[in-house]
């Protein structure tokens, strides 16, 4: 019998005591379940302290060795965090160009203007926001009260729908708060109307029409708020 | 120029110099391995038990450390936290690949090292190192065990059922008292 019940690998995954498929079905699972990368988070000063009570001074050699490791190796591309979020931004608010921020409602630079602030907020959290396995974060700003959606590799809807975002009040009650499409590159920087302070949960659901009222298609992804 | 800079470490909070490795800064990864060598060190070598294994599994995780900084996230635990992970890691892995031998024989080890002293190579002893030895000291004989056999000897749950004769359930649930004893024990005496 195998229990794969993704919470219960929490402590496990903690202290690095699970085998790589049960560490590899945790870590999808705490992607995008806030509750377990907050639990997590708080639970990460008790392996750090085990290792920092083991502290061994190393052989001088070992430092030469790190740096000799790592001359001429290729980096990694970074998932969006703040600077690259803000850099995403920065190339919408280009292609578009600054001029046209006087134009209609749905045009993407006042959406940019106004999802800025809360990307840059001192407070602002980055949540993974899981739309077909792009790295499309929500991000939340509890002092503004107000939230947006960011993103630079988000896969164009399917079957010409619209990605639209649902606040989920604390009685579960679904209220539209943005709808988007990515420009042609992918980019998504979209303030989400309603307050922070109402949500339990965000969801997005593509919807076959602009305009819904109500979910017509089941999530396909979901940020919990932590209370 | 870049020997002084580190020898000063102006290089501010761990999470900047981690953001500096990502835009290519092998400066700030200098500083980072001179912040957090030894406890990088000392935990290989605990997990593995040989200078030249621990060596080995420090220097994978510090390249790790420059490949993936750009990814590291904040929002999971420190950049200390994250790159003695990383640490934690390599030389679990190796010693997952070691033979039921060895791991009986650091089981052994473990015994002999809750004596009073198995310090002696250890330089400084931290005013931290001896609050995780007070938080160690509160709890039951069960969960430390849990702790040194998941996190020092790298055993999977599975395994230490199975090594302990118990359920996976068991160990799981004792896995998880200890953390979170441990947690609370940390908090206590911060």
């Amino acid at each position: 019998m195998n229990d794969t019940s993704p919470h219960d690998l929490l402590f496990g995954y903690v202290l690095d005591a699970l085998d790589p498929a049960e560490t590899e079905l945790f870590e999808r699972h705490l992607a995008s379940c806030e509750s377990c990368r907050a639990e997590v988070a708080m639970l990460s000063i008790v392996p750090q302290a085990l290792a920092s009570s083991a502290a061994v001074e190393p052989p001088p050699e070992l430092e030469a060795a790190v740096m000799r490791g790592v001359r001429g190796v290729d980096q990694a591309r970074p998932r969006p965090r703040r600077w690259a979020l803000a850099a995403a931004a920065a190339v919408v608010l280009f292609a578009v160009g600054i001029g046209v921020g006087m134009a209609l409602r749905p045009d993407p630079s006042t959406q940019l203007a106004e999802a800025m602030p809360v990307v840059m907020a001192p407070d602002a959290q980055f949540m993974p926001l899981d739309i077909q396995g792009s790295q499309t974060r929500l991000v939340v700003s509890h002092e503004m009260d107000a939230a947006a959606v960011v993103g630079d590799d988000v896969p164009m809807p399917a079957d010409d729908g619209v990605y639209q975002v649902w606040l989920v009040d604390a009685d579960g009650t679904m209220s539209p708060v943005g709808e988007f499409q990515p420009t042609s590159s992918g980019n998504v920087a979209m303030p989400l109307e309603g307050q922070v302070s109402d949500a339990s949960a965000y969801m997005v659901t593509i919807e076959p029409e602009p305009g819904a009222v109500h979910p017509s298609m089941p999530p396909i992804a979901e940020v919990e708020m932590a209370r | 120029m870049r020997q002084e800079r580190a020898a000063q470490d102006d290089g501010g909070p761990d999470d900047d110099l981690v953001e500096r490795v990502a835009a290519g800064d092998d400066a700030a990864l200098q500083l980072l391995y001179r912040r957090l060598g030894p406890p990088a060190y000392g935990l290989a070598l605990r997990v593995l038990r040989d200078e030249h294994l621990a060596q080995d599994a420090v220097q994978e995780a510090f390249l790790q450390v420059w490949r993936d900084a750009g990814r590291f996230d904040p929002g999971l635990s420190s950049a200390r936290g994250w790159v003695l992970t990383l640490v934690h890691r390599r030389a679990v892995d190796r010693v997952r690949r070691e033979d039921l031998q060895r791991r009986k024989a650091g089981l052994l080890a473990l015994h002999r090292e809750e004596g009073p002293d198995h310090v002696a190579e250890v330089v400084q002893i931290r005013s931290e190192q001896r609050a995780v030895r007070a938080a160690m000291a509160h709890l039951t004989t069960i969960q430390r065990q849990a702790l040194e056999m998941a996190y020092f000897q790298g055993m999977t749950q599975a395994q230490i059922a199975a090594e302990l004769d118990i359920p996976l359930g068991t160990a799981k649930t004792r896995i998880r008292d200890a953390v979170i004893a441990m947690r609370q024990r940390l908090e206590v005496d911060r």
